[in-house]
């Protein structure tokens, strides 16, 4: 990515923080942090693309999480042996989630959370837990409205555009290295040509998920451009798959199928 | 690996097993840290003392974290920039207006010297998540106490970090994970010739054999020796898929397809393999597959 935009970013991340900060600090509530704390979970993505979906996802997950510990605090308050073994069942749960879909991470945290700050021991009046509940939610949903409201009537959709152009310009980039490095390509060592599939494989992977959250609605020039590179990786990785599984039915060497790769791809840049 | 011949809820979630693993170390880590919280008591909540020095653990057992020196180095930098951050925010917490110059200029110095690109920009984001953490803990009142608090982060993190040293080398695992998606795929490329195009099992292919090439500098030096034969192999079993899968009639896929089963069930007990020569093709790739993840098998 280029270094303006990420210092571009990186301030208004600090905004956001200020922002964020203010909201949580100012009222001198006592469980303001959790405005940081989600803005903070918000913006871990760094580009503008992925944390707006985040941002959803961290709303659904809150929710769910709030809604089990809610659960489990009921079930477990009086049986303290099951603490230590409910903290491995989440240890686990945590590094499991943190490879997959962002909204299950969340709900895990937010059980682990909820229920490692002392809510185990929350006397069970009936009013407690609920007032409890009730200002963690309000404060996740706070930092969620304080990010969307500067995400997107501040920072605007042009930043949004600026990532998605920067994103496909990189995975161009990348693109016109890898198909260079094809013609090297050596079919009767399928092994050593490794580190130039997983180069392309990684590459496509990286810049189809930047852009995963992408509409056309959001800029149609950009949105069928990051559409078409995807198309011509797709096609690189074909043209390198067919000739080291040795079926190329059309006969053509892997040094006419990388020319016109490189053709298409200079089409795209023009 | 299993022998199961269907594809299971686990194979979709977690594909090569990087969660599993690292759900079973963080775990791992979690029952050290409860047995160490037994003896000595944190200044502050035990659990945030946890979280400290335990979050870089689920963070080096992302794939692409893929060496054991980037996963050493990974973890001392995280959790000392961790450390820092809880401790500056955790020491200004107490000043209104230092407060907010403190959490946003440390944030922006962080992400200015470190975050070069957006991989490492998120890096940055969990540690200064940690420290938004660590102000709903109570605080140290003074400046020995938060000297105390400091200290104990880092104790919790030297053990952390010598459980990780000590974990056993399971990456063979991913490696049996990643050889059954290759596995799934080729069946599927057999029974449903029409349902599959042939750009998605290739890139699919190609997917699979990128991850063996990730996990590679995690395997012992012998069996990274012996990756490139299991690689040539794969291809020219591939190879033989593809061109049943694209020419053959019914009767033969059904006849390729019962080799392409034995072969599963032969790769669960890889010691117990056999090396007949056979004329057919199709037999022969077969063979040198299940020869080549023996020899693999027998070294790991």
């Amino acid at each position: 990515m280029p270094a303006c935009l990420m210092h571009r970013r990186t301030l208004q991340v600090c905004l956001l923080l200020t922002i964020a900060l203010l909201f949580s600090r100012v009222p001198q509530w006592e469980h303001g942090s959790w405005i940081l704390i989600s803005v903070g979970a918000i913006i871990g993505p760094f580009s503008p693309l992925l944390t707006f979906r985040k941002s959803m996802l961290r709303a659904l997950g809150t929710t769910a999480g709030l809604l089990l510990s809610a659960m489990l605090i009921a079930t477990l308050s009086h049986l303290p042996w099951s603490i230590p073994i409910l903290g491995v069942i989440l240890a686990y749960g945590i590094a499991f989630t943190a490879q997959q879909d962002y909204r299950y991470f969340i709900m895990v945290i937010t059980v682990t959370i909820a229920l490692n700050f002392a809510d185990m021991y929350v006397p069970f009046t009936p009013f407690e837990p609920w007032s409890f509940f009730s200002s963690r939610a309000m404060g996740v949903f706070i930092g969620i409205a304080v990010y969307v409201t500067l995400e997107w009537f501040v920072f605007g959709k042009r930043e949004f555009i600026r990532w998605a152009k920067a994103s496909n310009n990189d995975f161009e980039a990348k693109l016109a290295t890898l198909i260079k490095q094809i013609d090297h390509l050596d079919a009767s060592n399928p092994s050593l040509n490794q580190p130039l599939l997983a180069a392309v494989s990684q590459a496509q992977a990286a810049h189809a998920e930047s852009v995963s959250n992408m509409t056309s609605g959001l800029d149609q020039a950009v949105f069928d451009r990051a559409k078409r590179l995807q198309r011509i990786a797709q096609r690189l990785q074909m043209s390198v798959y067919r000739v080291l599984c040795g079926s190329t039915r059309s006969g053509l060497n892997i040094t006419i199928r990388a020319r016109r790769i490189q053709a298409l791809l200079n089409q795209q840049c023009t | 690996m299993s022998t199961c011949t269907t594809e299971r809820w686990i194979d979709r979630v977690d594909p090569y097993g990087y969660a599993r693993q690292a759900g079973l170390k963080v775990s791992y880590v979690a029952i050290i840290f409860f047995l160490v919280n037994a003896f000595w008591k944190a200044p502050t909540l035990a659990v945030l003392t946890m979280c400290v020095a335990g979050a870089g653990i689920v963070l080096i057992e992302m794939p692409s974290i893929n060496t054991p020196k980037k996963k050493d180095v990974s973890y001392i930098v995280f959790t000392l920039l961790t450390i820092i951050t809880v401790s500056i925010f955790r020491f200004f917490s107490y000043f209104t207006v230092l407060e907010l110059v403190a959490i946003v200029g440390w944030s922006y110095v962080l992400y200015r010297l470190i975050a070069k690109d957006t991989e490492k920009a998120q890096v940055v984001a969990i540690a200064i998540l940690i420290g938004f953490v660590s102000l709903e803990a109570p605080g140290a009142t003074d400046f020995w106490q938060w000297v105390n608090q400091t200290a104990f982060y880092v104790q919790f993190a030297v053990i952390a970090f010598v459980a990780h040293k000590l974990f056993p080398n399971r990456y063979m695992r991913i490696v049996n994970n990643i050889m059954r998606q290759i596995w799934l795929l080729q069946q599927r490329q057999l029974t449903e010739p029409d349902k599959t195009s042939s750009t998605a099992m290739g890139t699919d292919f190609l997917k699979h054999l990128s991850a063996l090439e990730q996990v590679k500098p995690l395997l012992t030096a012998q069996t990274r020796e012996h990756l490139p034969a299991l690689i040539q192999a794969l291809w020219q079993y591939q190879h033989t898929i593809e061109a049943a899968a694209r020419h053959a009639d019914r009767e033969a896929i059904e006849q390729i397809l019962i080799t392409h089963k034995a072969l599963l069930k032969q790769m669960q007990a890889p010691t117990k393999a056999t090396s007949p020569t056979d004329d057919d093709q199709k037999l022969v790739a077969a063979n040198t597959l299940r020869q080549a993840w023996s020899h693999l098998c027998q070294l790991a």
